[in-house]
């Protein structure tokens, strides 16, 4: 159902101006630009309309309604939070790479293999999970400094949000940092809707899962730079069809690279570690 | 379930744009525009909505859930079509498309009642 202007129009009788079109509060130039646009819609077309009752009401209580355009984006909030991490991190010098796969795809494996084979790239983790502590303490060998997000306080919401991580990289020696692993909570879908002022998103996808995933989540693999496609010592014993996820990872992100590897067999590790230092150059140093 | 926090940040939006209105304003409908490629499952929104709003300004108001199809504009042919959600690479050019339409969350516009001014002279 649709709000109905016209109709909404000829039901107004001379309420006068909306009392809310001047908020004062708002502040920011994309508000106050977004506001500008909704006074101007508002002019063209009688605006913020009351569907009022008034005209056929028949005692208390009298009540009038009036639909205020509003053009929220509710992803906006996050957005700027993003967008504050992605200056700071900038500022600082730290390429920021945002891991996500379902749960148990290998993210903490592949900081496992990963973090001893860094060379003098000095990097960190912050490790996004509902509950416990665990994936933290598995990389509390590698010496490197930790942060372990656990959204279970914050209604055990299946993603991590900006704000979080936000608070999180405070935590951080961030100028004696050259990069930052996020692992984000293990879930294909809801990951991919927020930003965290990362550099680079990464999808694991690990051989067990099927092929078919690309085309049943295409959103996680739309906004990845690149997929990482894990546990493949297991190829021999599954009747996994490598060339038709390489093919529905072509349809739904035609940009996307692609990495086979095995954390468990060392395979394939150095294309990801050439992937990871030919991004942080460019982004450390570039030209 | 990112639905809740969805809901969340709806919920404070509403708030914050019925604050100028008066203690008394409720919002009775909000209009949310939700884009074919958001994952977001209506009934889980309308679930959470329903849950968030209970002790705000939007206990009890209807929110209305427009989904909108993808579409996206082939880079070669320039061609715009609707995605049927897996393809995005151009049937006639097997170029990518570039997606125009899909990944909106909007919250739209809300239906503010407000009690009679007249009664409060």
């Amino acid at each position: 159902m649709k709000f109905d202007r016209a109709e909404a129009a000829r039901f107004h009788r001379g309420h006068g101006k909306p009392p809310g079109h001047e908020h004062p509060e708002h502040q920011n130039p994309a508000q106050e630009a977004r506001h500008a646009e909704m006074r101007a819609t508002a002019a063209g077309t009688a605006g913020a309309t009351g569907t009022a009752d008034d005209a056929e009401a028949q005692g208390p209580p009298k009540a009038a309604r009036r639909e205020i355009e509003v053009r929220f984006d509710l992803l906006d909030e996050n957005r700027r939070q993003a967008a504050s991490i992605r200056a700071r991190l900038r500022n600082e010098g730290v390429f920021a790479v945002n891991l996500m796969s379902s749960p148990g795809a290998g993210k903490t494996a592949l900081l496992e293999a990963t973090l001893p084979r860094l060379g003098s790239t000095r990097a960190a983790v912050l490790e996004g999970d509902i509950e416990t502590s665990a994936d933290a303490e598995r990389l509390a060998p590698f010496g490197v400094p930790v942060v372990q997000i656990n959204t279970g306080p914050f209604g055990g919401d299946c993603h991590l949000p900006a704000p979080l991580v936000a608070d999180a990289m405070e935590k951080l020696p961030l100028a004696e940092l050259d990069l930052v692993f996020i692992e984000n909570v293990g879930n294909l879908v809801c990951p991919a809707e927020f930003d965290l002022g990362e550099a680079r998103k990464v999808v694991l996808l690990s051989v067990t899962e099927g092929e078919d995933k690309p085309l049943k989540y295409p959103l996680i693999f739309r906004e990845s730079s690149l997929a990482l496609i894990t546990k493949t010592d297991l190829l021999p014993h599954l009747d996994f069809d490598l060339p038709r996820l390489e093919e529905n990872l072509r349809r739904v992100n035609p940009e996307l690279r692609v990495v086979q590897l095995s954390t468990r067999s060392g395979e394939g590790l150095e294309g990801w570690l050439q992937w990871l230092s030919d991004e942080l150059g460019e982004a450390l140093h570039p030209e | 379930m990112h639905e809740m926090s969805l809901a969340m940040g709806l919920l404070r939006e509403i708030e914050r744009q019925l604050e100028p209105y008066g203690r008394e304003a409720r919002a009775t409908r909000v209009l949310l525009e939700v884009g074919g490629l958001r994952a977001v499952v209506p009934e889980a929104m309308q679930l959470c909505f329903r849950a968030a709003s209970q002790g705000t300004v939007a206990e009890g108001a209807e929110l209305v859930i427009e989904q909108i199809v993808p579409r996206g504009r082939c880079v070669g042919c320039g061609r715009e079509r609707e995605i049927d959600h897996i393809l995005f690479l151009c049937p006639d050019c097997d170029l990518p498309v570039k997606l125009i339409a899909g990944e909106e969350l909007l919250l739209r516009s809300i239906e503010i009642e407000e009690p009679d001014r007249k009664g409060h002279k």
